[in-house]
């Protein structure tokens, strides 16, 4: 899985700006075009500030138009991600809660990738036990 | 007399469960990770099978005895071909297998052992190996053990472009840390032109368990500063202070670097350089009960 992070950082809430919005419609015309080895892009993830109000009606153009999903992740949840989960997470799992999320994303993603890690990792604490016997 | 013959007797004991467990590394290596690795789009899939499924359950209980008194490091190489493109015919390609015991000597060593790692592909590729700096390049990983300073700036040379890419590293930047006094000499980044088509280094790291539990000063992740990423973010008033208006947005990038690779992504950046041949540095630690 290959996804595009694009860090953001703004005193005021993100809005997509006209001159973002045209770096980033480079930006991912040219990973499309140098991708290879690697799998195409599933998403691109928008990390900065607090969203604006006008920000998702702009995230679904994009979205539309350049065929790709796109997110926006206030900063602050990733770094509840990083604190909820103390290892790595699943590569599917983190791209599933993402899409499967609205295109602002909350922190219902972070509770999705958690509740799964924790899943398997009590199921693997108690084979390993199981195992070693 | 009797207590040669039992130590003896133990020493040949412990000889043949390490070839055994050898034994195994290279079944895992050769019947679950390689058919995932090809083609690489099956990357992110050996690492959690691996990691998941197979290294948990077959090794942890044999290991915690056998690898006591061995080095952190183990590596287990086949040359498997892969067609890459932009290059003609089929590329040599070599993969790494790093084992690191549940109780590591020091975070350091591994961070050594994975240069050491670094140090088999670039002899085993054959640009490095024709322009004859492979060897160069071994020694300077042998001064890096040796905790050499000057030579370690040798290696970083080597392996990173720019010191930004190597501060979105998790492992150099705490290589770099460790050895590379702050306010020293400007470190030259740029490659030697002996190196015209710039080849990278994909380092796989997996955040351990107890790392990010208990973070020491100078472990894997511990720059991963998340009190401070959502300052950066809003360009915080103390943020600007502490590393000035320009600069925010360069820090920000490198904290989401490290903190994707602590969840266990591979990072690229830019994009425009995206790997030509990739190397496998697997450092897989085991959760403690």
């Amino acid at each position: 899985m290959t996804f595009l992070v694009e860090a953001k950082t703004t005193k005021s809430r993100y809005s997509l700006p006209a001159k973002d919005e045209r770096a980033l419609c480079d930006y991912i015309e040219d990973v499309k075009k140098h991708i290879a080895p690697l799998p195409a892009i599933r998403f691109v993830l928008i990390i900065g500030n607090e969203p604006s109000k006008t920000l998702e009606g702009k995230l679904s153009a994009l979205q539309s138009k350049l065929g790709v999903a796109i997110r926006f992740c206030p900063a602050k949840f990733f770094v509840a991600l990083r604190r909820k989960i103390p290892g790595p997470v699943s590569a599917d799992e983190f791209s599933m809660a993402i899409l499967s999320e609205s295109l602002i994303l909350t922190d219902n993603f972070v509770k999705m990738i958690a509740s799964a890690y924790r899943r398997k990792h009590e199921a693997l604490v108690n084979l390993v036990r199981i195992s070693i016997g | 007399m009797a207590k040669k013959k039992t130590r003896r007797s133990r020493l040949k004991r412990t000889k043949s469960q390490k070839e055994n467990l050898l034994k195994k590394l290279r079944q895992l290596l050769s019947v679950d990770i390689l058919p995932s690795l090809s083609p690489l789009g099956g990357i992110a899939k050996a690492i959690e099978a691996v990691l998941l499924h197979r290294v948990h359950i077959i090794f942890r209980p044999v290991a915690k005895h056998m690898f006591k008194n061995l080095p952190s490091a183990l590596t287990i190489s086949q040359e498997i071909q892969v067609r890459l493109p932009g290059r003609k015919g089929k590329a040599k390609f070599l993969e790494c297998f790093i084992y690191y015991p549940d109780q590591p000597a020091e975070e350091t060593e591994a961070l050594f052992a994975v240069a050491h790692e670094l140090g088999h592909i670039f002899l085993h590729y054959d640009i490095m190996a024709s322009s004859g700096k492979a060897r160069r390049y071994v020694e300077l990983v042998e001064a890096v053990r040796k905790k050499k300073r000057e030579k370690t700036e040798r290696v970083f040379q080597v392996v990173f472009t720019a010191r930004e890419e190597m501060e979105a590293d998790a492992f150099a930047h705490v290589i770099a840390k460790e050895y590379l006094q702050p306010g020293g000499p400007a470190l030259a980044f740029a490659l030697p032109k002996a190196f015209p088509k710039r080849k990278k280094a994909l380092t796989v790291s997996v955040a351990p368990i107890e790392y990010l539990r208990g973070i020491k000063a100078e472990a894997m992740f511990s720059n991963v500063n998340l009190a401070e990423l959502s300052q950066l973010a809003s360009r915080a008033q103390g943020i600007i202070k502490k590393y000035g208006e320009r600069s925010v947005e360069k820090v920000f990038e490198t904290q989401l670097a490290l903190l994707a690779q602590s969840l266990g992504f591979y990072w690229f950046q830019p994009v425009q350089d995206i790997v030509r041949w990739i190397c496998f540095a697997f450092l897989i630690i085991l959760p403690s009960r």
